[in-house]
């Protein structure tokens, strides 16, 4: 998968809660990744099978709104956004970035 | 240029864009979501993900998935129709109705997510003939949308190869030979 700063963005705010849950508009927001690359994004790390994905329990929304869909690190995807993160320390274009992230 | 400029920074139009996209975030995002397939799941992830988006911020989020869906939405659902009519070398009435509801459930959408502009365009020229001209389209688009929701259904109740009573020898018993 190409390296790009949306990529690493992404893959810092993932692996900062590597269990947990994410959804998208949250992610967004933590990444720092406007929606609208965000969502592209997310279906190329589905693919790739480093994400999970599915859908909120209807039964637990109290508000009267749909259920969101959810996203979720694989092994697979924990270990090749690690190692991504690994070589984006490395490269001069994401310095700026991976400072952040420890 | 200029007159086009003017019309577009003009005060109806940006108040109707705020009307629209502002207070009806909800009814553009359904149009645009039409863009991506049927079985697409970023439809249904779409509509759901604009209730946690802060309802200022929700006109700025909604045009960047009408960005999103023009450019990844159609082209999986043309890629979707050309890899079906290649894979499709049969002729026949079957086929062109196949194929005309490819080109039907492809160009609808893209004519959909046109009609707010039409209509925004409508209004800011005060539905001159050329307004008049968009405001069509975009009603004839909403028409077609109708179609294509209420197509499927019709479809579902009325699946290939079932034949109403007393039809036997009729073109519905024919078409399955």
């Amino acid at each position: 998968m190409r390296k790009t700063h949306a990529l690493i963005q992404v893959a810092m705010a993932l692996l900062d809660e590597p269990t947990s849950r994410h959804w998208g508009y949250e992610l967004s927001r933590k990444a720092g990744v406007r929606s609208g690359v965000m969502y592209p994004l997310l279906t190329r790390l589905l693919d790739e099978g480093w994400l999970t994905d599915g859908w909120e329990d209807p039964n637990t929304i109290r508000e009267k709104r749909p259920p969101r869909r959810y996203y979720e690190l694989t092994d697979k995807g924990r270990l090749a956004l690690g190692a991504l993160l690994q070589e984006a320390r490395s490269d001069a274009r994401f310095t700026s970035l991976v400072w952040r992230f420890a | 240029m200029a007159e086009l400029l003017d019309m577009v920074a003009s005060w109806p139009s940006l108040l109707l864009v705020l009307f629209v996209f502002g207070f009806a975030p909800g009814f553009c995002l359904r149009l645009i979501v039409l863009a991506y397939p049927r079985d697409d799941p970023r439809r249904a992830e779409l509509i759901a993900e604009l209730y946690a988006v802060p309802r200022i911020q929700r006109p700025l989020w909604v045009a960047e998935q009408l960005e999103v869906a023009l450019f990844e939405g159609l082209a999986r659902r043309v890629s979707a129709v050309l890899r079906r009519l290649s894979s499709r070398g049969r002729t026949g009435r079957q086929t062109v109705g196949r194929n005309l509801e490819s080109l039907l459930t492809t160009m609808v959408p893209l004519l959909g997510v046109m009609s707010p502009f039409a209509m925004l365009y409508a209004f800011s020229v005060g539905l001159e003939t050329a307004g008049l001209a968009f405001a069509l389209v975009s009603g004839v688009s909403c028409l077609a949308f109708c179609l294509v929701y209420f197509v499927p259904s019709i479809r579902r109740r009325f699946p290939r190869g079932c034949r109403p009573s007393g039809t036997a020898g009729s073109s519905w018993g024919r078409r399955r030979l």
